[in-house]
């Protein structure tokens, strides 16, 4: 562990901007604090590479365990109680490293993307909105950054109520129902995971109570204390996995809990939508990772078949909703729900492979779905609807912007050579050769006709709104402006980036901390095979 | 004749050819440059006619670099040096640029072992071949494409740049698709020349019908490269337990080293082999890309594009890839029969049926596309009677005189002001005298006319496919009379009769400007010529006792995966049986169509049967019906299912605390008597449950 203070800044920095929003004159003002703010919040996040090594593909593999290799630590203790204290303890691995330079990287490109607020048909102010924008991101950089199961679950609530208002607040005609519904789906996902919270720290045995995440995950004698427990009269870990999934469940989303998402995602301001796809989507997959896996690794192997199953159904339903729809955010929605449900896949599976290609996919995913939202927003502002029907042509237009438009959704197709690709790629390979279950291969066909089905809604909707002839309502359509290409081009950057050098920009940073999370599981599925084939009735 | 890795290769270095497909893409990255800078559209085509250029000369460099064993081998005799015994599977030279993604370290390794999917490149005598005419085709058409994209006033049509800018992009993908050394790489390749393809047929994205074609073709395209995906994942599978430290488990060399070990184990599926797996699998990315039945149906489509986009994607390079793939795996899928097997059956089906198409089209560039598909077909034969050199050689000479087709078809296309139905001009002769010396050289090359590139080729293929089976071989020799026929029907309908011009031709329409002439003389010679490196020329000959198939191409070939030729043995009647074949059919076509008559006789004579034919079947009618439409109302089920179905579920559960909420709402009226009465009721039942716990 290496303390450091550089986290603290990094959370709190945007909280500062929002108190700062409060008080400075002005309009312009309040948008100048907010696009500073999340600018240097971004700047900041990049001295965390001081501790990651790109270059170098073997470091942190071996030799060391999980959570011994944590950077910029502060743990204090935060609130004594009579078996252990909670603790403000915060630091990054491998792990939480590139999805906290993506949230910075993301909230700042939507604060840009806020800038055209005055232009936006809604009743309420600027400060408040930029406020909450700031408070959000205070939520995100901690829940990734939290190593206490406690702090964890603060930021998660933190983040929570300024989502609720910026939709509820600034969003389109259904925003009432689109975030109370956001909200109550949330805040049911939370109040289960809070129960595994307390079962947690009641489960262990005297002594070794803690909220920490890595001793949770680590301490031998907590381990067996969860191994043999019953937590009301059922097997301890597999009712806390159960418990904790459907909370981060919620969140990815995970059929069938995702109907929120498409509401949401049509109700929301574009930066909002941004940014919901782009982060708020990916804390399920990260709690996963952070939390299910490490602590209870043998109701994982217990779940794997049901979630596995669960990550395809998201792949191919995802893409089948996406194909029906005439509205281009709602197609955009359920193609997110679609791509998710390749982490979803590649984490079920627990192989190193695989959570390699999930946590790829969730990064790729956080560069290309906010890009697409942004895409969708860039033609909203202008023909404000969003009937895919009713367009035609608009590369004809928009040449900028329609190629920058062809290269979002390419990504998002999974083109070789960009980043989608990289993540289905692994996840499929991985689920292929997952030799320890029978059932990963029939798993993994099923999942890959994904792809075609992915391509179908893709190329068609590009074909009804890019491409045919120039419509004449829309022949007056100014081009991108220089701040919409700024918005873009870094995720177009990102996303060939991604595709070309994935070990350099991604793989190297994270592999040694996924590598630590296998390792911390029982010997290749041998409990798991059993129950698989109980349920499959073999 | 291995290529053993110290004498390959010393004109240039490795290195310097690896840079082959980075020219191209320069070309193309200053012509976005100048898009965005706003420059002027009508020097865009420099950068990317340089670029091709000089991966061009790299390319012919590396062809002849490649070939040294061979132009130094004293006295060829049939079989060459390589006679009696296959050479080794792994013969090829692997340049590794840059590691791409690693599986991870394996544990049971030494530390710091890792498992490598690299960006590296595989260089064999396939390679040189297919770059020498990839790049060297390319070359022709992108000059050509310099005057073709311009209107009558020489001025460049609207996206000139960017159409030079997708060409560069594409020269770049197809070198990358042919330089790989592994199956990744391989697949970026391939799917980044669909992505090109889809760009460029869309080409003109105004069109609704070019905007259906280029989606069309992607994802027709991505049903067969998802097959192709999962023979790749079955392969990494297959090969995991058997790759030793240091050998990345998806390289060529690899893969090819351990086929024999594939095609011994069995892979518990009905009885198949891994390497009937891997190969099935592996075969449906081919039969996508190069349009093999029965997902061809994109290829006629795909004629929506620019005239020389459709002579280079969708006749010359791209559709080759999948041929080029199941060639460069000769080792893998000669270790499975069952493969080898579905490709004949493919081949024949597909070469048939699309022949038969070709017969009642009127589109001069769909008639073309047609015969593409069918010769396609002829290639996949020879590869399923496992004779992948004359494969090869077919897609060689293939190149350049489809190529030449295409192009000539696109100065018609020109001069008639884009009107491209054969039924609305004949005659065109003498209003464009050089395009019908030059369509005559490609008509005859294609039909396969005796002494002609494409004679050659096609007659090895049909030698391999009777050796085969007489009926495979029989069934070729009717494709190859049909070929001849509706090929000059075309050309007779064109050109000869009496002339006849469309109003759309202008005043006076006439021959292309030399920069579009030019290279199409560079690819006639190639439609005449390029047969010779496949044929022997000397006294005792087996054809008009001068002419011996089997030549240095072969023997140039035999340095590569493919493994040594083995020289056809007998059947010298052959070569006059398809010789008068081809003969047959001109003269057939000649006695039909050479006075271009306003009313087609075929259409009378045949009836029923040509509608048919010209309706191609019905299997773009039946693909609708069958698959696009109950998929799309699949999409509406999901979403219905979605909206009522699950969201209702949830607006269930909600309406429960509602439902309670408004319900007991009730009890809260103001009235005091209720509250009181609720209170003592209350309590009375605390009691009572007090009691009854004690």
């Amino acid at each position: 562990m290496e303390p450091g203070n550089l986290l603290n800044w990094l959370i709190f920095l945007p909280t500062i901007g929002a108190v700062l929003c409060l008080i400075v004159p002005g309009a312009r003002a309040v948008k100048l604090i907010g696009v500073i703010t999340t600018g240097a919040t971004f700047v900041l996040s990049l001295g965390l590479f001081q501790h990651f090594a790109w270059w170098d593909a073997t470091r942190d593999v071996f030799g060391s365990g999980y959570g011994q290799k944590l950077y910029e630590v502060t743990k204090v203790t935060w609130i004594q109680l009579s078996g252990a204290p909670i603790e403000y303890f915060v630091g990054v691995d491998g792990l939480s490293f590139p999805l906290v330079i993506l949230t910075t990287l993301v909230t700042f490109l939507a604060a840009l993307a806020s800038w055209n607020f005055e232009h936006w048909k809604v009743s309420r102010g600027i400060r408040g909105y930029f406020c909450l924008f700031l408070l959000l991101e205070t939520g995100m950089l901690g829940v990734f950054c939290a190593l206490d199961f406690f702090l964890f679950y603060i930021f998660w609530e933190v983040m929570l109520l300024p989502m609720y208002f910026l939709i509820g607040v600034w969003g389109g005609p259904r925003k009432e129902y689109a975030a109370i519904k956001f909200f109550i789906y949330t805040l049911a996902g939370s109040v289960l995971m809070l129960v595994a919270l307390l079962a947690f720290y009641f489960y262990a045995p005297a002594g070794h109570q803690t909220f920490d995440l890595i001793r949770l995950a680590t301490d031998p004698a907590i381990q067996a204390a969860f191994g043999s427990a019953l937590f009301l009269g059922l097997k301890f870990g597999p009712v806390m996995f159960v418990l904790l999934y459907i909370g981060f469940a919620i969140k990815v989303p995970v059929f069938p809990f995702h109907t929120w998402l498409p509401d949401a995602h049509v109700e929301a301001p574009t930066p909002i939508s941004m940014i919901l796809a782009g982060i708020l989507l990916k804390m399920g997959a990260y709690g996963l990772l952070r939390i299910s896996y490490p602590i209870l690794p043998d109701a994982g192997t217990w779940a794997a078949w049901g979630l596995a199953l669960l990550g395809v159904i998201n792949i191919i339903y995802g893409a089948l909703c996406a194909m029906a729809q005439t509205d281009f955010k709602r197609l955009v929605a359920y193609s997110s729900i679609s791509h998710m449900g390749y982490v979803l896949l590649g984490l079920a599976i627990m192989t190193p492979a695989g959570f390699q290609g999930a946590m790829f996919q969730v990064i790729a995913h956080g560069i290309s779905s906010p890009m697409c939202f942004f895409l969708v927003g860039v033609i909203y502002d202008r023909a404000h609807h969003r009937e895919i029907n009713r367009f035609g042509g608009l590369w004809l237009t928009m040449p900028v912007y329609g190629s920058l438009a062809t290269l979002g959704f390419f990504a998002s197709l999974g083109l070789p050579g960009l980043c989608g690709f990289i993540g289905e790629f692994w996840v499929l390979i991985a689920t292929f050769s997952a030799e320890q279950w029978s059932w990963a291969q029939p798993m993994a066909i099923l999942a890959a006709t994904g792809v075609v089905l992915t391509a179908g809604y893709i190329l068609w909707m590009i074909q009804r709104v890019y491409l045919g002839k120039a419509r004449e309502e829309y022949k007056s359509f100014p081009e991108a402006t220089a701040r919409e290409i700024a918005v873009l081009a870094p995720f177009a950057a990102l996303a060939i980036a991604l595709g070309i050098l994935p070990q350099q920009t991604l793989f190297n940073f994270m592999n040694g901390t996924l590598h630590q999370i296998t390792n911390l599981f029982p010997a290749a599925g041998t409990t798991a095979l059993t129950v698989a084939g109980a349920l499959l009735g073999r | 004749m291995p290529l053993a890795e110290a004498q390959a290769l010393a004109i240039l270095s490795p290195g310097v050819y690896a840079t082959l497909p980075l020219w191209p893409l320069v070309g193309a990255v200053v012509v976005g440059l100048m898009i965005a800078g706003r420059a002027k559209a009508e020097r865009a085509f420099w950068p990317v006619v340089l670029g091709v250029a000089v991966s061009a000369a790299l390319g012919v460099t590396l062809f002849v670099d490649l070939g040294r064993p061979v132009w130094s081998a004293e006295g060829h005799g049939p079989g060459g040096g390589g006679a009696g015994h296959a050479a080794p599977a792994a013969s090829g030279l692997t340049y590794t640029l840059f590691n791409w993604m690693s599986f991870g370290a394996d544990e049971s390794l030494a530390p710091a072992t890792n498992r490598w999917i690299a960006v590296n490149f595989f260089f064999d005598g396939l390679t040189g071949i297919m770059l020498l005419f990839v790049t060297a085709v390319s070359l022709m058409v992108v000059i050509y494409a310099i005057g073709y994209m311009r209107d009558h006033h020489g001025h460049p049509e609207r996206g000139y740049e960017r159409f030079f800018a997708f060409l560069g992009l594409f020269v770049f993908a197809m070198v990358m698709l042919v330089l790989a050394g592994n199956f990744v790489l391989l697949y970026l390749g391939w799917e980044l020349v669909g992505l090109c393809s889809y760009l460029l047929i869309g080409f003109y994205y105004g069109k609704p019908e070019a905007a259906a074609a280029a989606k069309k073709a992607f994802i027709v395209n991505r049903i067969g490269d998802l097959g192709f995906a999962l023979g790749i994942f079955a392969l990494y599978q297959f090969l995991r337990g058997h790759v030793q430290p240091g050998e990345n488990p998806l390289d060529y060399a690899v893969v090819f080293k351990y086929a024999h070990a594939l095609a011994t184990t069995g892979a518990g599926l009905w009885g198949l082999t891994q390497a009937d797996v891997a190969s099935l699998l592996l075969l449906c990315g081919a039969v996508g890309k190069s349009a093999q039945f029965p997902l061809y149906v994109w290829l006629p489509d795909a004629m929506e594009g620019p005239t020389p986009v459709s002579a280079l994607i969708h006749a010359a390079t791209m559709v080759t890839a999948g041929i080029y793939m199941v060639a460069r795996c000769t080792p893998l899928f000669g270790a499975s029969p069952a493969a080898l097997d579905v490709i004949l059956v493919l081949g024949l089906v597909g070469a048939l049926l699309t022949a038969t198409m070709a017969m009642a089209q009127y589109d001069l560039k769909r008639i073309l596309a047609y015969s593409t598909i069918s010769q396609l077909a002829f290639m996949f034969v020879a590869l399923g009677c496992r004779a992948p050199h004359a494969g090869v050689f077919h897609v060689f000479t293939h190149a350049w005189f489809k190529a030449l087709l295409f192009l000539t078809a696109g100065s018609v296309m020109h001069a008639m002001g884009g009107v491209i139905d054969v039924r609305k001009f004949s005659g065109l002769r003498t209003v464009l005298p050089t395009t019908y010396r030059q369509m005559l050289i490609g008509c005859l090359a294609l039909a396969g006319f005796p002494l002609l590139a494409g004679f050659w080729s096609k007659d090895e293929i049909i030698h391999a496919a009777f050796e085969r089976h007489p009926v495979v071989g029989g069934l070729l020799l009717v494709t190859a009379a049909l070929t001849a026929y509706y090929t000059f029907r075309m050309f007779f309908l064109c050109f000869h009769g009496p002339q006849r011009l469309p109003p759309e031709a202008g005043a006076h329409p006439h021959d292309a400007p030399p920069v579009m002439t030019r290279p199409l003389w560079v690819l006639a010679l190639g439609a005449i010529f390029t047969g010779y490196l496949g044929v022997q020329v000397g006294a005792g000959g087996q054809f008009l006792g001068v002419f011996t198939p089997h030549y240095v191409f072969h023997d140039y070939l035999g340095q590569s995966t493919l493994g040594a030729a083995k020289a056809a043995a007998g059947g010298e009647w052959l070569m006059y049986v398809s010789a008068a074949v081809a003969l047959g059919g001109i003269a057939l076509a000649w006695a039909r169509y050479g006075r271009a008559p306003a009313e087609d006789p075929d259409a009378r004579l045949l009836g029923g049967l040509w509608r048919l034919w010209h309706h191609k079947y019905w299997v773009d009618e039946l693909y609708d019906r069958v698959f696009v439409r109950p998929l799309r109302g699949l999409g509406h089920v999901f979403f219905g299912t979605d909206r009522y179905g699950v969201d209702g579920l949830v607006w269930l559960v909600s309406a429960v605390p509602r439902g309670a909420a408004f319900a007991l709402s009730f009890l809260q009226r103001g009235a005091l008597q209720g509250y009181a009465l609720g209170m003592a009721a209350g309590v009375a039942l605390l009691l009572l449950i007090w009691t009854w716990l004690d």
